[in-house]
């Protein structure tokens, strides 16, 4: 099966897809990691010393391009490199396993508590890291490959310094102070990106973690509706919101953002949640992680993935971070089945 | 070091994330269709130095501890009965990673000392694939732990185990795999140890989002 | 049958009417309720609206005036724990509400706990209770972990995500006659077989009586898996394990 003409680069089509405009075919797109231990081993950058040291970071976040054939490079792995940078305690772990912010260590208490001086922020070396990888990626990539950084929501900022619990009873007992803590961090969220943006990101991935089974709809319209839009306005690229689980009943808000794409999860359905966004904001997904990419094989990737061609998913792609074991034919499945369906599509 | 191409690995049915005998590097337990049936392939993507040796090493541990025939290609092996035993070759494979390079490599006899009790535990081959799980040297009144170890050994290569009174395991393929054999005997004396290593396994590699994490 | 009305808290009228749908779990809610008298009900609808400062001031009250510890935590703090149990299956409320409940029963038990600890009842027996793995609920295993405690028994709580070798663990450890698994979620619920099958395989499937219980679970699903018990909630749970262990007449 020939693939279908490409007439675009890889930057050029995911941008394109990103602001809503024609594309010669559907972008493959990464806005979490697709690191593998394989990769790590591939170019000798293995965790945690790739999360940490920027040219490693730019040579595992390359091979989802060179290896895996997807449009974008995205090398922030995890999801922690800006907690670590206001002074929580992470696990580095190994290779074979994600760093973590000890949540059970919580560095808040109250939103009074929230202090921090932005500029030595920026200027920590887990932060630096990020900003060098992009832009060794930008030298090393030119303009041919979109790359995409991160930059983390308040509310997830939140579950790592005052811990998950106490955040989520204060969002009850006080919706107020919540409010406040919100803002009091939201700074991170927008000069982080700023930066990364400044170092030659494309667009930036916006993980703010309100999921569908611990908060509901309601809750993302109450407190972070208004600020991802604020976010919107603020960075001067686009953002990808994602959110893990079932978000079907937040995105009607969520489309409300002016946020250029929503990466979601496989537990929404793509024809379901295409209805529910209303063609308001691009949706970018959502291939299973556990289930499908570790567990199974190209086949079932395969269904997946024409699943959300079929109902016209803007850009394809894993759900989320993929496990760090999983088979790099999987992944590879992925570019390859939407050059098929889309050299199908032509032919017919 | 030849890289394999992907299409000559074929899938991937096991992987070691972090091989604890050389540096680190993940290696994997590929399946392809050969001419005279299923060849595996060891492979790393790693590229440092010693590492086709290492691979080299699993591959003789997979033939020594497990009766994998060679092949042409130093990594590539397959099961003499031409077939595909797709647990069991996980296992093995687990197995000779696990071990030491610096212990000779051994085929592991049919017969073991039972891990929790004085029995003898001894695997008698009783031709076409079968094998019968036999316990010696019971104390009065205490149970043969023969068909515990028969179904463990079933369950770690799924194996057929049959219904009567008589504690046997067959392979499918009806060929017998005396090394094999005596490999899972020694595993699945504990079988709590293999549950507890894949449960490990499993929670590895996992990004969880923060409100998921304990 | 009982009437809703005989329910004489209003608050819980409300409750029960708006968020209880499955029929057999609105006549069990109402018959339940309607039993319990008025200063009860008052507790378990301030656990309800997780106001933990009410609950902790009417527990204090109601042990003062010498009502029976047991009564107020079956009738007030159990009985209303088991409605938010249901909304929270329902998606009617989420996790930060049952948080808020939750720290309302912790501070009525509070008061509770000491008094049925310095009662110095003979345990009924011993029972290993926790999530599977996968899961991290736990408003039934805590909410049948109070049952059991209530009713004599000594319990062991291993917490949520429990593996199968923390299970087996716990039975080697302390030796239960009941080890109970509560799920949630479908996907967690395999995670009751695959425990049971590894008691099996470590060849201590005769060691302990195991009882399954959760939203997802049927008596279907516990038979298949070779569970020996089966809960459709905290108060049945109970009962079950009495019947596990050879208590009374189980009821």
């Amino acid at each position: 099966m020939t693939s279908a003409q490409e007439t675009m680069t890889s930057r050029e089509r995911v941008l394109a897809a990103l602001n809503g405009d024609p594309v010669d075919r559907t972008p493959v797109v990464n806005p979490t990691s697709i690191a593998t231990v394989e990769l790590m081993d591939m170019v000798d950058a293995p965790f945690p010393d790739a999360n940490r040291e920027p040219e490693l970071m730019a040579r595992l976040a390359e091979c989802g391009h060179t290896e895996l054939g997807f449009d974008s490079v995205m090398p922030v792995f995890s999801i922690i490199q800006d907690s670590s940078a206001l002074g929580c305690k992470i696990q580095w772990e190994q290779k074979d396993n994600w760093p973590t912010v000890k949540m059970t260590e919580p560095i808040y208490d109250s939103a009074d508590d929230i202090e921090y001086d932005i500029e030595a922020l920026l200027a920590h070396p887990d932060t630096q890291c990020v900003t060098e990888a992009i832009r060794i990626l930008r030298d090393r990539l030119g303009d041919d490959v979109a790359v995409i950084g991160k930059t983390m929501g308040p509310w997830s900022l939140a579950y790592h310094t005052f811990g998950v619990e106490p955040f989520l009873l204060l969002s009850l007992d006080d919706p107020e102070k919540t409010k406040e803590v919100l803002q009091r961090l939201k700074r991170i969220t927008i000069d982080f990106g700023v930066m990364q943006v400044e170092a030659g990101a494309d667009a930036l991935t916006l993980p703010d973690h309100a999921t569908g089974d611990l908060v509901s709809g309601e809750y993302y319209h109450r407190y972070l509706e208004e600020l991802h839009q604020e976010f919107a306005e603020a960075i001067p690229a686009p953002l990808i919101l994602h959110i893990c689980g079932r978000t079907v009943d937040r995105m009607p808000y969520i489309a409300n953002t002016g946020m250029a794409a929503f990466h979601y999860d496989s537990k929404n359905d793509p024809a379901e949640s295409m209805e529910a966004v209303g063609g308001r904001i691009r949706l970018v997904g959502n291939v299973n992680n556990p289930e499908t990419l570790f567990a199974r094989g190209p086949e079932e990737v395969r269904a997946e993935v024409i699943q959300n061609l079929e109902a016209g998913v803007q850009m394809v792609g894993p759900e989320c971070a993929c496990p760090l074991q999983t088979p790099l034919e999987n992944l590879r499945a992925i570019p390859e089945t939407v050059r098929e369906w889309h050299a199908i599509q032509e032919s017919e | 070091m030849r890289r394999q191409s992907r299409t000559e690995l074929g899938r991937r049915v096991e992987l070691v994330s972090m091989d604890r005998h050389h540096e680190d590097i993940s290696v994997g337990l590929y399946v392809r269709d050969g001419e005279r049936g299923p060849v595996a392939t060891v492979h790393s993507y790693s590229g440092r130095p010693g590492v086709h040796e290492r691979l080299e090493f699993i591959a003789r541990a997979l033939s020594e501890l497990g009766g994998l025939e060679r092949l042409d290609d130093p990594l590539e092996l397959r099961f003499a009965c031409g077939g595909w035993h797709a647990t069991a070759a996980k296992r093995l494979f687990l197995e000779a990673c696990k071990h030491d390079p610096a212990t000779p490599l051994e085929q592991r006899p049919l017969e073991a000392p039972d891990a929790r009790t004085e029995q003898q535990i001894v695997v008698e081959p009783l031709g076409d694939g079968a094998y019968e799980v036999h316990a010696r040297g019971m104390s009065d009144g205490e149970a043969s732990r023969a068909p515990a170890i028969a179904k463990g050994m079933a369950k770690l290569a799924q194996l057929e185990a049959d219904e009567g009174e008589r504690p046997v395991v067959r392979f499918a393929c009806g060929q017998s795999h005396d090394p094999l054999v005596g490999l899972l005997l020694g595993r699945a004396q504990n079988l709590r140890a293999v549950m507890r290593e894949e449960e490990m396994k499993a929670s590895r590699g996992v990004l969880a989002a923060p409100s998921a994490q304990e | 049958m009982t009437e809703l009305n005989e329910v004489t808290n209003e608050f819980i009228r409300g409750e029960i009417d708006e968020f209880v749908e499955r029929p057999e779990e609105r006549e069990r809610m109402i018959s339940m309720f309607a039993a319990c008298r008025p200063d009860m009900l008052d507790i378990g609808a301030a656990l309800i609206e997780g106001e933990d400062g009410v609950v902790d001031e009417l527990t204090r009250a109601q042990l003062d005036a010498g009502t029976e510890a047991l009564e107020v935590m079956d009738d007030g703090l159990i009985a209303g724990m088991a409605l938010v149990g249901i909304k929270f299956r329902e998606n009617f409320i989420f996790v930060p509400e049952v948080l808020a409940c939750a720290r309302a029963m912790k501070a009525g038990m509070a008061h509770i706990e000491p008094i049925l600890s310095d009662a110095g009842i003979e345990p009924v027996g011993k029972v290993v209770m926790g999530t599977v793995k996968g899961d991290l609920h736990d408003i039934g295993k805590n909410l049948c972990i109070m049952m059991l405690r209530g009713a004599g028994f000594e319990v062991i709580d291993l917490g949520v995500d429990t593996s199968p070798d923390d299970f087996i663990d716990a039975v080697e450890e302390h030796r239960p006659l009941v080890m109970g698994m509560s799920a949630l979620l479908t996907t967690t619920m395999p995670n009751m077989g695959k425990t049971i099958d590894a008691f099996v395989d470590a060849d201590l499937r005769e060691a302990v009586k195991i009882m399954v219980g959760g939203a997802p679970v049927t008596p279907e699903f516990a038979e298949d898996m070779g569970a020996d018990g089966y809960g459709k909630d905290a108060m049945e749970c109970v009962a079950i394990a009495k019947q596990l262990v050879g208590v009374g007449s189980g009821a």
